[in-house]
Parts: structure tokens; sequence; C-alpha cells
């Protein structure tokens, strides 16, 4: 039905176009806190200004996440 | 067990023991090494590895007695290596590199050596090394001893004078002409020496015996130290060796003593100098020596297949050979190593690993403290199918399984085991165990139960027609009431690690099977059968496979034909031969030809799926899939849905002995995969309730209510989901919540929404968008790693 090369996820695209649906507003970096194996540390995503609801792209959680969780797994 | 038993495990493994050339060696020269060298026309690499352990390299690489000959593994094959033909190559086309001039003593302690043979200046040689003042005696007028009596065209006269010339690297105070008895006694020396070692049992080819009668006799020398009766004297070479002595002197000039072993003097000399320096520090002499002289290796190495090649003989052999001949020669070297479980598992092949080597690892794994040092083994330990074919082959039974599986439960019991890891099979068997039909209940109509079928989640997944048809069939058979059960034998949480919970599993069944009147389980699954026999020992089991033998096969069975099927035995199934046993009649009385496959009943391999490898590693996997399938082109049966499903889902034409009695072959048409992860949860979903509704009357289920949320998933997505162990259930709970709570982000051009929501330890991501009355799904993906504060909320 859908081919990925000729529609692409839109978590892949530009973010500015990404609002938060509840208060439509269109999201802006902050941070926010992660935690794993009890480990806690902070990251820059896009989030909404209102509510804070936020958006961790694709790349982000199969690349960097990945790899801390990789890393926390070992400690 | 705890960590310090499971290292204790490493005990078992011999493929660190030493080859069996280099245990028998006196000196344990590294043979296998020196030939690997020779082999690649490397003789000075050679030359070296040789000179590393003897201290007179270019005399012994002659006259060496070559013990090695008779332990060498090739001999069993055809001939023995010829070892020292080979040292004398390395000699000849690399010689050896000279001595390095050594400082001079530094120690207070003064000692003594009589005897300038091998034995005597081997001594003197390791003495002086360890910076003691040594004071050589020797009772002739040269040194050498009995090296020569050798036959010049063994050892030339000039080689024995350059290897004596080693000699003036070490500070050591010489004196020829000093015989014991007449020119020196031991009372003189002990008291101007702190240490004597005597080793006079040579002689000279012409000259009378070097000391007066015997001071010192074999019977009082200790052969682990070395020491004689009196304090402070240490005594060896041919001296402790009658044998020796019978021809020492006494032969025809120039004729090689009868008895004589140049390898064992040096060895003398060696072990003499470490107990002189223990004895001169006060250490134990004894402590840790068992493995100083000659010993046999434990090493196994099996020679089966091995092609049988002479040795190679030399073209002119009173030279020795040539480098060809000799690189040929030491090409045949067996290279002796153990390694019968890594040739025969995938998985310690992928990770290039021996046991004894993954223990010491593993162990360091699982006993590090958060924060101390990495734990970079838990992926080897996770991906173990835990299946237990190294302990088959293995020469002394060390299994992995239980090292892996062990490590596995002490990890979880401290916390160190990341939960998410084994978090889709715990879900799973949580699912099995909790959903519609996951308790055991009476057949209707009965409120105590003769039998429980037991099929096992994974056939309740992967093939749930085939099960409502035996459990119909089972009813109609067996008289006392039948029981069923869609749960999990609770082997996830067992292969976790997880104890406690792998107990509550058990208890919950024990409960309920109580209950219905101890029932006899009848189980279908191999792993079940394996969990119920460790776990549960005293609830009577019977495999469904006795059971069909025994009460005959349905009416309807389309026939065999004498179809060639390659039977796979599944691994839990190892140590089973009842249930491999009844498989084979019930297949042949479908009326199909069995192949046996290379690894099979005891010896059989997993299909990918024990121990959660695949969920864990599956590069591992598909590895160990791949071996198995390619062990037979035919087509093969099974009696687990998951090595059917494994083996037909990397399209080998694989079948469960259940899709022959239901359905028969399907002559020359391509493998059928098995269900999508997704499919699984829906098929058991969908078995209960027809089971339910059909047999026990029941209404319909009522769905939750994510499950109300339809999906559209296209084929690249739903690919996708499978790979990364997303289930459709997983996707609907984030639709759900999103749609509920409003908690969505928005891609107004596109008219999609962004969602995520954590129903476990995973947080799911899901972009879709709502498509008449279903959700149309473009992206899911995960992450382990949760969401603590999203600021301002």
């Amino acid at each position: 039905m859908t081919a990925e090369g000729a529609r692409p996820p839109a978590a892949r695209g530009e973010r500015d176009q990404v609002v938060c649906a509840k208060h439509q507003v269109p999201l802006e970096t902050g941070k926010i806190d992660l935690t794993y194996q009890g480990h806690t540390f902070a990251i820059d995503v896009l989030r909404c200004p209102v509510c804070g609801l936020a958006l961790i792209p694709e790349e982000i959680a199969k690349g960097r996440l990945l790899e801390v969780e990789q890393t926390l797994e070992e400690k | 067990m705890d960590p310090r038993q499971i290292q204790e495990l490493e005990q078992l493994c011999v493929q660190d023991e030493p080859s069996w050339c280099e245990a028998a060696c006196p000196l344990h020269v590294e043979v296998h090494a020196m030939l690997a060298a020779a082999a690649r026309d490397d003789f000075k690499a050679g030359a070296a590895v040789f000179a590393k352990r003897v201290p007179f390299p270019g005399i012994l690489s002659r006259i060496c007695d070559r013990p090695c000959l008779a332990v060498c593994r090739r001999g069993e094959v055809d001939d023995a290596l010829q070892i020292g033909l080979v040292e004398r190559s390395c000699a000849d086309y690399a010689g050896f590199a000279p001595e390095t001039p050594r400082p001079g003593s530094t120690r207070e302690e003064q000692v003594a050596v009589m005897g300038g043979g091998l034995s005597g200046l081997t001594a003197a040689v390791e003495l002086a090394r360890r910076r003691y003042a040594v004071t050589l005696f020797e009772a002739s007028d040269r040194l050498g001893g009995r090296v020569r009596l050798m036959p010049a065209e063994e050892l030339p006269a000039h080689v024995v004078e350059s290897e004596l010339a080693r000699l003036e690297a070490y500070p050591i105070d010489i004196h020829t002409d000093a015989r014991l008895g007449a020119d020196l006694d031991l009372d003189g020396l002990l008291d101007r020496f702190a240490a004597v070692y005597v080793a006079t049992g040579g002689g000279t080819p012409s000259g009378p015996p070097d000391h007066d009668g015997p001071q010192i006799t074999p019977e009082e020398i200790d052969p682990v130290t070395l020491a004689a009766s009196r304090d402070g004297v240490f005594a060896g070479g041919g001296l402790r060796r009658p044998t020796d002595r019978a021809g020492t002197g006494r032969s025809a000039a120039c004729e090689a003593p009868e008895g004589y072993s140049p390898s064992l003097s040096i060895s003398d000399g060696i072990k003499a100098a470490t107990s002189i320096d223990r004895y001169l520090k006060g250490e134990s002499l004894s402590a840790h020596r068992e493995r100083e002289g000659p010993y046999a290796s434990r090493l196994f190495t099996s020679v089966t297949g091995i092609e049988k090649v002479p040795a190679v003989r030399p073209g002119k052999p009173e030279s020795g050979y040539t480098r060809e001949e000799a690189a040929s020669e030491a090409g045949r070297c067996l290279q002796c190593r153990c390694l019968e479980c890594v040739k025969a598992c995938t998985y310690l092949d992928h990770y290039h690993e021996y046991p004894g080597k993954c223990i010491r690892r593993v162990t360091k794994n699982i006993t590090s403290l958060p924060g101390k040092s990495y734990r970079t083994y838990t992926p080897f330990l996770n991906s173990c199918s835990l299946c237990g074919l190294c302990r088959v082959v293995c020469p002394t039974d060390l299994d992995m399984a239980v090292v892996n599986s062990e490590a596995r439960r002490v990890m979880w019991d401290k916390g160190f085991m990341p939960p998410a890891v084994h978090d889709f099979a715990i879900r799973d068997m949580e699912a099995s165990n909790t959903g519609p039909c996951g308790v055991p209940l009476d057949q209707p109509g009965f409120s105590s139960s003769s039998y429980l079928f037991f099929p096992g989640c994974q056939l309740v997944a992967s093939a749930p027609s085939h099960v409502e048809r035996v459990y119909r069939f089972l009813m109609d058979k067996l008289s006392g009431g039948v029981g069923f059960s869609a749960g999990c034998c609770g082997a996830p949480a067992a292969w976790a690690g997880r104890r406690a919970l792998f107990q509550e599993v058990l208890d919950n069944f024990t409960r309920r099977w109580a209950e219905m009147g101890r029932p006899r389980v009848i189980l279908a699954c191999p792993t079940c059968s394996l969990m119920f026999k460790d776990g549960l020992p005293k609830v009577p089991v019977v495999s469904l496979w006795e059971i069909l033998d025994r009460e005959g096969l349905p009416s309807d069975v389309p026939p065999g034909m004498g179809r060639r099927l390659a039977l796979h035995d599944s691994c839990t199934a190892r140590s089973a031969p009842e249930i491999q046993d009844s498989v084979r009649r019930l297949v042949h009385r479908l009326g199909y030809e069995i192949e046996e496959l290379p690894y099979n009943r005891e010896l059989t391999k997993c299909c990918g799926y024990g121990g959660l490898m695949s969920l864990v590693n599956r590069k591992v996997a598909d590895k160990v899939i791949d071996s198995r399938i390619e062990e037979s082109p035919t087509d093969y049966v099974t009696y687990c849905s998951n090595c059917r499903d494994f083996f037909a889902g990397k399209g080998k034409v694989s079948y469960h002995v259940l899709d022959l009695i239901f359905e028969g072959h399907r002559a020359g048409k391509p493998a059928t995969p098995g269900p999508t992860l997704s499919e699984r949860r829906s098929n058991r979903h969908g078995l209960a309730e027809r089971m339910l509704t059909g047999i026990w009357g029941g209404p319909m289920l009522e769905p939750r209510d994510h499950e109300r949320v339809k999906l559209r998933i296209p084929p690249d997505v739903a690919a996708k989901m499978e790979r990364d162990f997303i289930l459709a259930e997983d996707v609907q709970q984030v639709i759900f919540q999103a749609e509920q709570t409003g908690d969505r982000l928005e891609l107004p051009a596109e008219g999609r929404f962004i969602a995520h929501y954590r129903p476990g330890l995973i947080t799911y991501w899901v972009e879709y968008a709502a498509s008449g009355a279903e959700y149309e799904v473009f992206n899911a993906y995960s992450h382990r790693m949760q969401i603590v504060a999203e600021e301002g909320r």
C-alpha cells in the first residue's frame, strides 16, 4: 500500500510543521528528562510550549537513545 | 549456583590445556607454535619459540631425546610429527640468537654448582639470571659433560663450543679439574656457599667418574624439588636416574650414552635453580610445582576425519630436512585443540570463544559492581539458546547452558539484568496466562479431569485450528474428562533468569491442576515437557505423540505415500528419547520415510528460538537457523511450532507433525511462513473465543477498550513492526490513549498525528491518521528509556 520512500513518515520531515494537537501551537525546543537503569539525563527535543508534550523523533530513538540504552545496560 | 560455583566450572574446559607434545616435553617447548612458524617457512620464529624455553638451543636441537614423539596425536592417524627434525631445521636455517650480556649478581648469597654437564650448566645460567653469585665446579678439564660423547655428525664440536660460549654472557665463576670427593666435599662447600646443586652424574669420554663414590644416592633426592637429605643441598641430572648413569662415561669414546636424556637433564637444572631460589628466599619448595617436569595434558583433540598424510622423509637423512621438507612436515601438525563445542555450536562460533574464556568473562560480568566496570558480556550470556549441545559434545560434560542460565539468574537477582531485554517474551507469557483459556478449564459437563491438554502457548499461537481439532479428538478418545489450557509453561521466565516469576507460574498452574483432580497433563510442546520435568516433577505428564501412538490417529489423515522428510528434534527434547521415539513412530505411521539429520536426537541443534536467543540477538539466531536448515535439502518435519515457523520463515519447507496429520504434505509447494507476532496474539485470542463459545457454549468475549481501535497497517510498516517486536496491540494502545486524552502531536499539512504511550517497560511511538472508522499507521517505533518529566507538564 505505502512505500516508505514515496510517503516518508512525517516524523522525519520538517519539525516546524508539528503542532500540539490540544493547544494548536507549534512545538519549540526544550528539555525533557529521560531515565533508564537508574540513570537520568536531559535531552533537547521539540515540545509544546503550553503543556510540554514532547516529540522524540525516530532518528533520536534509534540513534542516540539506543546508544545510551546499550551503554547503560552494560553499567 | 553462586558466581564462585559458576567460575569453578571453568576448570572443566580443557581448551586452555597445553598440547600433548608441550606437556610431555620436560622443558615445555611450545611445539605447536614452533611447527606453525616452520610450516610458513619462518624458521627464525620457530627457532625463537624453541630457544625461549631451552638454555643451550643449538645443542638440544640436535640431540633431543624427543619425548614428544610418543604422545603426538597425529600418531593415531598416520605418523607422529618429526618434531626433532624440524627443530634441527630451525637451527640449520635460522640459528639461535646469541646471548645478551647479563649484569652481575645483586644477591648476597653464593651458590655452588657441581658438574659442568647440561644440568649443571643450566642451573648455573638460571641462577645467574636470577642475579645470584654462582660458582661452577667441573671435574674434568672442560665443560659439556656427556654432550661431548655425541657423534660428531649429530653434534659437531664447533656447535658445542659456540653454545658453551653463551656462558660468557653470565658472571659465573667457573673452575675445572675440581672433583667432588677429591678436591671438594659437601661439608666444605656448605661452609662457603648458601646452597649447592650437585649434578655430577655424567662423565667425560675418557675421564674417570667425576666424583669419588656416590655422596648422594638417587633415593634421597626429592623428585619434585630435587632437595637432597642435607639442608641446602640439591641434586639432579644423571645422578638421580640410574639408567642414565649405567651408560655414563662407561661407553666407548664418541658413542652416545644409553638412556641419556638431555631434555630431562636441562629440566632438572631449571628445577634446581627454582628450588634454590625459593630455598634462599625462605619460600615453600613444593608449592605449585606439579607441572614443572613432563606430565599428561588434559587436552582433548578429535582426530576423526583427518586425512592420512605420512611423515616427510628427508631426501638426505644425514643432512636433515631441506627447508621445503621441513615446512611440509611441520604443516602436518594438527595444532591440537579441543573446541568440540565451538565446532558444534553456531553461537560460540559466532563469538569466536571457547567456554573456559567465556566463563571467566561471564563471572566478571555478574560480579562487577554497578559503576565499577562495564558489564560487556551481558549480550553474550543472553544470546545462548541454552540448548545444551555443548555438554553432549564436551569431553568433560561442561554445559554452557548451565553457566549462562545461572548467570542470568544471578544478574536478575542482583538487579543487574536490564528488564527490557526479555520484556517481549515475558509479556507474551503473561498475555497467555492471563488471557482467555490461560487458566485450565475442565471439559464441559465434568467437574474434574482425568487429563489436561496443554498444547503450549506457541502452538496455540502458530496453529490454533490444529489445537482445536486435537482437543476435540482427545475428548472423543479419552474418558474421565479432558481439560484444556492455552497457557504458558513459564519457559520465558525460566530462560530470562527470573526464578521467582517462573515459580509463580508453576504455583498458579499447580493450584488449578490440584482443583481439577490432578489430571495427567498431555503436552504437545517439547519445551513445556522440559519445564514440567524440571519445575513440576510431581505432575504426571505424557506427550501428545505418545497418546496418538497409543490411541491411534484421526480417521481422515492424508497418507504420506512414502515421501521422505528430514526429522528435526527439538533441542528441548534432547534428553527425552521417549518423545523422539514416539514422534518417529508416528511419522512412520503417517506414511513418511524419515531421514535422520547429521545432528539428531541427543546431538540435535536449536532452531534459534531457545533461551530467547532470537529476541536478544537476531544476528546469531539467523545464523543458527541457517546452519540448521542447511543440514539437508530434504523438507523438514518438526514437533515444535517455533522450530517449524523459524525454518519456514527462512524459506525451508517444514511441517509440524500436526500439519501432516491434518493437512498432509504440500508436494512441490513453497514454504508457508508462520504467523507474524501480532497474528500470533490474535490467533490465541481467536482460538480461545472459538473454543469458549463453540465447546463451552459461552458468550463472545468482550473486547478491551483499545482492542476496538481498528488499524490499517501497510505491509512495509507491518514488516518493520515485526522486526522491532512491536505488536498491533501496542499500536492500538497508543492510539487509544492519544484519542482518549488528546495528548497527541499533529502534522496539520498531512492530517496525521504522532503519539506515544508506555504500557510497560517500552515506550511506543505511532504516527497515524484517522481514515473512516479505521486508523492508518504510517510509522511505529519504540525506545527503552522512560520519559520522566516533560517540562511544564
